[in-house]
């Protein structure tokens, strides 16, 4: 077993700013081998560097390194079709595998300045297309050197075809040319014109579905290094509380169980197996002492929300001067968990000057730098191998679970496993906030509104991974929380958003859509309850409000006439949300009979500037939208004593396939820049269908979940 | 003690209260049945046993001595082409257990309703591939050859052609382990 950290290979930041790599020939054999970091496809045997991204076997199989994490979301089917496509390779010499953590692998940030390892904010696409593209076309054209060398001809007498050089009658394989290519400097290469392309647009087949109906696809929970030992852990339940005591003799029965021990205020326990770590874990007898907890419940928790909207907070951002206003509405969403049906894992080996992690991680360069200061090692000799991701969702964007395996293999020589129990990953989440929103408005004399003010509290998902001194700043308050209700689309000439921030030790964070997930609810319901007081239908009313903003006009309509006529005796809600660059609009069609929602069809229409794998889209906005609505339907946390109280999913229910809605998604190709599709599929559900159910039975439902609201 | 998987005998100890989840992962290494809850609520766990899917994170293995039980590994089954044509899974945790409970279906009823896909169906996916889940199947009923008649006899499988939840699906859930503390 032998594995690599490229930053020691050498790549360099060169080509005016692009990161290419250099040629290291016959470093093949280096690469990542151990179980775990996902490779896909047929094993590609001897590979030779193009750069830090490519690699070519002398079989013609092409091997794409991708920086960034699958985890559903279809990266390593979009990011190499990206390459492909400069390279002009076919789909079916494509071998993708997850990248080391490496500074060469980071992708430009899209909201802010930098560069980042981090598999989030819809950002994998719009982040490493422009150096997708160069690293492409710049091996490309050091293809046709090669070829163009041993020809003696110029590289503009070449053309390149499904993985070879032409030049007249010549031909050869990249496969052929590898060697040769690896020890040209890099070249600088313009990538394709629009027009040229054949792949990006397309819909090739995934490159991770194969494993995937096989079971032999590897997730974090599924790598086991020899000699691996498995452990678990018990955190403390209660949010600002501690660990008092505990009685381990019982646990310590269990065969297998190997050790049981207190760290950093948790139980660990560590056996030969998962099974006997889990089962000795719930023969523990533990005593917490709630701490800052003691009180904080659920009618706690409200009140400071409330207490910090009366207060007012900071205004984000106003147009106009919003005066008098005649409507008023409050609306709330709840606490949620991520609850990717993968559970927490993470699988780490602390030997002396070295760190080895297999995780299923969205987060790989937070990682590095976090074990590497638990165990006292340079960046460099921590070794992140990627695995699939059994669903992430914002919650392994976390260093958590990492950190508790490399704590936990700092005390033994083997390599350790931690896994989360299912009822552990409720009980310490990094969740959606709660939170409240008052909404004011004002309808001129034809029922459209010249005033809306959106006051908010609610606590600060960037808290935990922004530094103190930046968390707070208005911009980023803006997006992370407010994010949508600023620069709403809707032309209505006065605004304001205020925002006030609360603290609670409740640990929060990224939750599919982040701001989206909630804000879509708040402005595409209240604008309905605009739409209802001027008795206007709400379609209506939001063309006219939209009349000056075309792209989201465009959107709406497209939503609209996917949707097609109603069908008789169901009713339809509407909605439209903007996050990520991404523009969605969805009309949901239900029937809400004795009290019981059905949610027949759903419509969307997703403008993401272009869809370079088009039914990879589809396949986003299908996900997103039925994850948002079993958000709306029973999901969301309640708290005692500073303690989740829901353990598992008998208490914490998701929506089931009977369900699910039929959903046809659309896809409207503005042009406009590329951006993100993991998640602006699904704020507008929020709306669409809380909108349908008040169009349904007159009801407006102003507090998620909805669970019994409808029942009389 | 002895269990048959996938069409082999194979020998592995195990305390009696093991559930077949873990003799799966931890002793034999076959991965691709997963653990999602852990009290069968979630389905990633599914497995056929003689035939029919079951929970296998609150199936003792000591219970199925003598049993043919199938895993992911040993499925062969149209839904699994099917769902490659329609691009089903996303994060593809779910799946083995999605394709498992697939697979039954469709061997007990060859041409599934959608309420009947509903019924059956109860495997939670976070990822929201529910939509194509339904059209997977529906694509896998089409490619399916027509049963030869007379109906083969169902009598020591699978009730005929009546869908049902699967087992570990009725009635409350099974306790939890405590809640880990
Ligand atoms: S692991 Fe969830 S049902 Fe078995
Ligand atoms: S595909 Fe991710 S949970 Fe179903």
């Amino acid at each position: 077993m032998k594995t690599v950290n490229l930053t020691r290979r050498g790549f360099v930041t060169a080509l005016g700013g692009l990161v290419l790599g250099f040629n290291l020939p016959g470093c093949a054999s280096l690469l990542p081998s151990i179980d775990g970091t996902i490779g896909l496809g047929a094993d590609p045997g001897e590979l030779v560097d193009i750069n830090a991204w490519i690699r070519i076997a002398p079989d013609n199989t092409v091997s794409l390194r991708m920086g960034a994490s699958e985890m559903g979301q279809g990266v390593f089917t979009s990011l190499p079709m990206i390459l492909a496509e400069e390279l002009d390779v076919d789909w079916q010499q494509v071998h993708a595998e997850s990248a080391p953590a490496a500074k060469v692998y980071r992708h430009a940030n899209t909201d802010y300045p930098g560069s980042s390892q981090l598999t989030g904010g819809s950002a994998s696409v719009r982040g490493y297309y422009e150096q997708l593209r160069r690293a492409g076309a710049s091996a490309r054209a050091m293809l046709v050197k090669a070829a163009a060398d041993q020809w003696g001809v110029s590289p503009g007498d070449c053309l390149t075809e499904a993985g070879h050089v032409l030049s007249g009658e010549d031909k050869l394989s990249y496969g052929q040319l590898a060697q040769a290519a690896s020890r040209l400097s890099p070249i600088d290469a313009e990538p394709k014109a629009l027009s040229e392309r054949k792949l990006l647009g397309t819909s090739p087949a995934r490159l991770d579905l194969p494993p995937k109906v096989d079971g032999s696809a590897t997730f974090g929970i599924d790598v086991q290094p020899e000699g691996c030992l498995n452990a678990t852990l018990v955190q403390c339940p209660h949010f600002g509380g501690s660990l008092v005591s505990f009685e381990d003799s019982a646990a310590r029965e269990v065969p297998g169980v190997l050790d049981v021990f207190e760290l950093d205020g948790a139980v660990i326990v560590v056996a030969d197996t998962f099974w006997h770590a889990k089962k000795a874990s719930t023969l523990l007898q533990i005593e917490w002492d709630a701490g800052q907890g003691a009180g904080l419940d659920d009618a706690r928790i409200g009140e400071i929300l409330q207490e910090a909207l009366d207060r007012g907070g900071k205004t984000l951002w106003k147009v106009g001067k919003v005066g008098e206003t005649d409507i008023e509405a409050i609306y709330e969403v709840p606490y949620l968990e991520h609850a990717p049906i993968e559970p927490l894992n993470a699988t780490a080996w602390v030997r002396p000057g070295r760190v080895d992690v297999w995780a299923p991680t969205q987060a790989q360069q937070t990682n590095q730098m976090a074990a590497s200061r638990i165990a006292g090692v340079s960046n460099d000799d921590v070794y992140i191998h990627t695995t699939f991701l059994g669903g992430g969702f914002g919650r392994k964007s976390f260093n958590d679970f990492v950190n508790w395996a490399v704590k936990v293999a700092m005390r033994f020589e083997q390599p350790v496993k931690v896994t989360w129990t299912r009822e552990e990953c409720f009980k310490r989440g990094q969740y959606r906030p709660r939170s409240l929103c008052r909404m004011r408005a004002k309808l001129g004399q034809d029922g459209y509104p010249t005033d809306l003010s959106f006051e908010m509290a609610s606590q600060n998902v960037a808290a935990e991974v922004v530094p103190p001194a930046l968390a707070n700043l208005k911009p980023l308050i803006g997006e992370v929380i407010a994010g949508g209700l600023l620069h709403n689309p809707y032309a209505i000439p006065n605004q304001r958003v205020d925002v006030a921030v609360v603290d609670l030790p409740i640990p929060v964070g990224w939750w599919r859509s982040v701001q989206g997930s909630n804000n879509a609810f708040y402005r595409e319901c209240f604008l309905d309850e605009l739409a209802n007081a001027a008795q206007v239908d709400p379609i209506a009313y939001r063309r006219k409000l939209l009349a000056d903003s075309p792209r989201e006009l465009a959107v709406f309509e497209a939503a609209v006439e996917a949707a097609g006529p109603l069908r008789q005796r169901q009713s339809r809600g509407v909605a439209l949300f903007e996050c990520f660059g991404s523009l969605c609009a969805q009309v949901a069609d239900v029937t809400v009979i004795d009290g019981e929602l059905i949610v027949h069809r759903v419509a969307a229409a997703m403008d993401c500037g272009t869809a370079l794998h088009p039914d990879g889209v589809k396949s986003q906005v299908m996900g997103a939208l039925t994850m948002g609505l079993s958000s709306m339907l029973r999901e969301g946390l309640s708290l005692s004593d500073g303690a989740v109280q829901q353990q598992n999913f008998h208490e914490y229910e998701l929506l089931k396939l009977a369900e699910a809605p039929q959903v046809t998604v659309v896809i409207v190709d503005s042009g406009e820049p590329l951006g993100g599709v993991g998640e602006p599929g699904l704020p507008p559900i929020l709306g669409a269908v809380c909108n349908a159910v008040a169009a349904a039975t007159g009801k407006r439902v102003r507090s998620l979940p909805l669970g019994k609201q409808l029942q009389a | 003690m002895k269990l048959n998987i996938n069409g082999a005998d194979v020998e592995v100890e195990a305390d009696a209260d093991t559930p077949l989840l873990w003799v799966l992962r931890e002793q034999l290494g076959m991965t691709g049945t997963k653990f999602g809850c852990g009290i069968g609520q979630c389905g990633a766990c599914t497995v056929h046993l003689n035939g029919q899917p079951i929970r296998s994170c609150i199936m003792p293995a000591s219970a199925l001595v003598g049993q043919t039980l199938t895993t992911i590994e040993g499925l062969d089954h149209p839904v699994q082409q099917a769902w490659l044509e329609e691009q089903v899974p996303q994060c593809g945790y779910c799946q083995s257990g999605q394709l498992m409970a697939a697979a039954s279906l469709l061997n007990n009823n060859r041409k599934p309703s959608d309420e009947d896909i509903g019924k059956w169906m109860t495997n939670l996916c976070r990822c929201g591939t529910y939509d194509r889940i339904r059209k997977g199947i529906h694509a896998a009923s089409e490619a399916m050859p027509e049963p030869v008649l007379p109906m083969p006899d169902l009598e020591a499988g699978p009730p005929g052609g009546e869908a049902g939840p699967p087992e570990g699906e009725t009635g409350p859930p099974a306790p939890a382990d405590g809640g880990a503390e």
